[in-house]
């Protein structure tokens, strides 16, 4: 059963986290609140420009398919100019944040490195890299999360965990979120019995997730998997500053590097929509293949999948392929999870898929696994 | 130039859609957005000098930079954004010329 002594979420701060200045923060909080502006504009007139075009009552009167039309209207392309405008001034704002305090993160780094946590950092400088991973820069993020200057490099994570946090906020989540809790809670109602010896975060990134883990099973060995050196070295480092005994280890999810049956829990947070179906469909495999008997897998991502999206929904889950870099989005939108853990090894009355809303915003998270039996 | 704005390794973001014929109005947007968050920057540090002046301690820019903003003020900064982009709301329902 898991425990819930300790809240990790957007509003923890530790001792790597930026600091605002004045000027970032009236520059962040216009970047917030135009979000957030332009969320509230998507949810009610697009829609309603939506619903207009899609029932064929644009002026022309003429019938039309929907998509289409809305690539006409002034409306859209201002809303869509303006978005994609106020992500890249995100990025460029966090990141003057983050490059003017690089040597003071630099110096709370090295006095974290010598930090009495046991945790550990496992790099591979021979691990090759996919295609995918070194040629998206996802969410338009510099660099991507496959940024590596060398050794000391931790850029791409304190980016990663700022540029999350100021995203997911403006597009309505609160500061007691946490993507990871909503996993343990998932796990406390559907699997109370689950007391895991070793816990596997697959695509862990910054470790924001994997510190829920930590907390949350105590008594295990928490591990957190990712490709990127940069962001792992800053999850090493944030773990410390949190006093949290995780061992991050650079290795591609779907080959970990974990001995067959050798892990109780594996679990990811919104890797399933950054990876290619191949990729997908191997992470199921090495889910199945280093999970113990009883061992339980739990995959959480975006909700594209539900059977009552809306047409609008999937209409701006469209966009957000086209216009933030999200390649692998609708492809995700397309796969059918459960299949491919059937096809991974797990059987089908093992097989779950469940839809958890947030503690703190709009939003409802695909929560997708099995019971390996 | 930023140093952000020189990092040319890795991976680099995906050309973006620009939906407007007339290339100058993409660019106008831009620019929009840019002044939007110079004024956005701007108003943070005059309040916080305001407040600093009212309280009787010497506003430096050390001062200025570490002030913490009273919550109410979130809403102003609401308030403006949304009197900014408020001209969209007009251009619902119109559909663009042939």
């Amino acid at each position: 059963m898991p425990q819930a002594s300790r809240e990790i979420n957007r509003s923890t701060v530790h001792k790597l986290s930026p600091v605002a200045s004045c000027r970032d923060r009236g520059r962040q909080s216009f970047i917030f609140h135009t979000k957030r502006h332009l969320g509230n504009i998507a949810r009610t007139t697009l829609r309603s420009e939506f619903d207009r075009v899609s029932s064929g009552q644009a002026s022309d009167g003429a019938e039309c398919d929907a998509s289409s039309a809305m690539q006409a209207l002034p409306l859209f392309a201002a809303w869509s100019a303006l978005n994609i405008g106020s992500q890249q001034q995100m990025w460029r704002a966090l990141g003057d944040m983050v490059n003017r305090q690089i040597p003071a993160m630099s110096a709370a780094g090295r006095e974290l490195g010598g930090a009495a946590v046991n945790g550990s950092l496992q790099l591979d400088s021979d691990l090759e890299m996919p295609d995918y991973f070194q040629s998206t820069a996802y969410h338009g993020q510099p660099g991507g999360y496959c940024l590596d200057r060398g050794e000391g490099d931790w850029f791409s994570g304190a980016m990663q965990e700022a540029g999350g946090t100021l995203y997911s906020r403006g597009a309505g989540t609160g500061d007691k979120d946490s993507k990871g809790q909503a996993v343990v809670r998932f796990i406390a109602e559907c699997c109370p019995d689950v007391a895991p010896d070793t816990v596997v975060d697959l695509g862990c990134g910054y470790g924001g997730q994997t510190a829920n883990y930590a907390v949350a099973f105590p008594d295990a060995q928490t591990y957190g998997v990712d490709l990127g050196a940069g962001l792992l070295r800053y999850a090493h480092l944030r773990a410390t500053a949190l006093d949290l005994p995780i061992h991050f280890k650079q290795a591609c999810a779907g080959r970990t590097g974990f001995a067959d049956a050798s892990v109780d829990l594996v679990v990811s947070n919104i890797l399933l929509h950054e990876i290619p179906p191949e990729m997908l469909a191997a992470v199921m495999r090495e889910s199945f293949r280093i999970l113990r008997p009883g061992g339980l897998v739990v995959h959480q991502d975006v909700p594209t999948q539900k059977p009552d999206t809306a047409a609008f929904q999937q209409w701006l889950s469209r966009w957000q392929v086209a216009h933030n870099d999200e390649p692998f989005w609708q492809s995700f939108a397309e796969t059918s999870v459960t299949n491919a853990l059937v096809d991974a090894g797990f059987a089908e009355q093992d097989v779950f898929e469940a839809y958890q809303p947030q503690i703190d915003g709009p939003l409802i998270w695909y929560m997708v696994g099995a019971r390996k039996p | 130039m930023t140093e952000l704005e020189g990092i040319n390794e890795g991976a680099q973001p995906a050309d973006k859609p620009i939906y407007f014929d007339e290339p100058a109005v993409h660019a106008l947007y831009q620019m929009v957005l840019v002044l939007g968050e110079e004024l956005a920057a701007t108003r943070e540090q005059l309040h916080a000098l305001i407040a600093l002046s009212e309280k009787g301690v010497v506003p430096t820019a050390e001062a200025i930079e570490s002030f913490l903003p009273e919550d109410q003020f979130d809403a102003e900064r609401a308030d403006w954004v949304a009197r900014l982009l408020e001209p969209l709301e007009k251009i619902a329902g119109s559909d663009r010329s042939p």
